[in-house]
């Protein structure tokens, strides 16, 4: 903030990383984004080609924000330290990522094989307006969700392949969405070097 | 202290909204407090995925991303009336200058909580500005690469806020009111102390079609 006010005394234009950070503690309806985000299925679902590449299209938009949230949220919540090992990206990803984009926590975080890791969440704000047509059957639209985990992880130097999928829980109406971790090889390798 | 002042708002706007007394910012304040929210930067960051992508997909062709842009903002103007008329008391706007107040006090607070003020007005009250404060659910975090906001060509710069202008335009034509509505002034291409600048003008009124021949 000091940088950009001299820039601005000497009469040049402060770039964007010379302004202060915002808080992230500014909100807007929850319409105003499940109509956006509706509005970013429909665009996709015009220009895809199947159910698949839906889902590609919208992990490639929560990629943007999950890489982006990384950043803003390791500087301000982390004061900028790395983590380096898998259970502190997932914890990460499972508190702080999921507070400041969804409001609470993710309900939970298991361990299904050595490299596979399930994230789970009762009702996942980018599915809670959303209604699947019979014709686009397996679509999930948490694949946003998973793409923003995605962009985490990639970013965070632990590259895995994510997806999202509905799972029936007993004693609720609507199904809770699990977010799939499937982690490459060279992090569970990483993961052994640097001792269990 | 909060929910006491949040009350005695929502209560003064039910009463400006019932009685027929006319207090928009009031009404917009109250509709905001009720309704349910989520953090700012998702919707940022979500909208600035977007914007990416439909670059992306138009190849860098601005003039058609912008046209694009304004057309999905149409789209979701056009399905937010029926949530803004069903969380807001409003009664049937009697000019296009109680139009533009409902849509920039009301709705754009409720929906966005962006606080702005109109102005500029001409003589016959068709046509105005709305000078936003700030635009943060859009622009927080954004700056326009120069390929994009370069060019004396307003139309080859990067309209990055048009989703704004056409949700205002496609809640509009849905009430039968057709109007354009583009940024004058936006920080994000042009000057930036100049901050953001829309001007709403009204076209025409939008007859109701019947559906069958008489």
């Amino acid at each position: 903030a000091r940088r950009a006010r001299a820039m601005q005394r000497q009469g040049q234009t402060p770039s964007i990383v010379d302004r202060p950070l915002p808080k992230g503690r500014s909100e807007v309806s929850l319409s105003a984004f499940s109509f956006l985000f509706s509005e970013l299925v429909q665009y996709h679902r015009t220009r895809a080609s199947s159910i698949a590449e839906l889902e590609q299209k919208l992990s490639e938009a929560g990629e943007g924000v999950g890489s982006r949230m990384l950043e803003v949220l390791a500087h301000r919540e982390k004061s900028n330290r790395r983590e380096i090992r898998l259970q502190g990206i997932l914890q990460f990803i499972n508190t702080n990522v999921w507070r400041c984009l969804f409001g609470k926590v993710a309900d939970s975080l298991e361990i299904y094989n050595d490299d596979e890791y399930v994230l789970g969440d009762k009702s996942l704000v980018v599915n809670r307006y959303i209604s699947v047509p019979k014709d686009l059957g397996d679509l999930n639209c948490g694949a946003f969700a998973a793409g923003v985990v995605k962009g985490v992880l990639r970013d965070a130097g632990f590259p895995a392949e994510v997806s999202a999928y509905y799972a029936e829980v007993d004693g609720q109406r609507t199904p809770k969405t699990n977010i799939l971790m499937k982690f490459a090889p060279e992090v569970l390798e990483r993961e052994k070097r640097l001792g269990a | 202290r909060e929910r006491a002042r949040a009350a005695r708002a929502a209560t003064m706007a039910a009463r400006s909204t019932r009685v027929g007394g006319r207090n928009p910012e009031l009404a917009g304040q109250a509709a905001w407090v009720a309704t349910e929210k989520v953090n700012a930067e998702l919707f940022t960051l979500t909208y600035g995925a977007l914007v990416r992508q439909v670059l992306h997909d138009c190849e860098d062709r601005v003039f058609e991303a912008n046209k694009k842009l304004d057309e999905m903002g149409h789209a979701m103007g056009c399905r937010l009336i029926e949530d803004f008329l069903a969380k807001t008391n409003a009664r049937k706007c009697l000019s296009f200058k109680e139009s533009a107040e409902t849509v920039a006090l009301v709705g754009f607070k409720m929906f966005l909580n962006l606080e702005c003020s109109l102005e500029n007005w001409n003589d016959d009250e068709t046509r105005c500005d709305v000078r936003f404060e700030h635009l943060d659910p859009f622009v927080a975090f954004v700056e326009v690469p120069d390929r994009y906001k370069s060019g004396d060509d307003e139309q080859s710069k990067l309209k990055y806020c048009q989703v704004l202008c056409g949700a205002a335009r496609g809640a509009l034509e849905s009430v039968g009111v057709r109007t354009e509505c583009h940024f004058v002034k936006d920080a994000l291409v042009g000057d930036p102390s100049e901050g953001f600048v829309m001007r709403l003008e009204f076209t025409e009124n939008v007859e109701d079609e019947y559906p069958f021949e008489d």
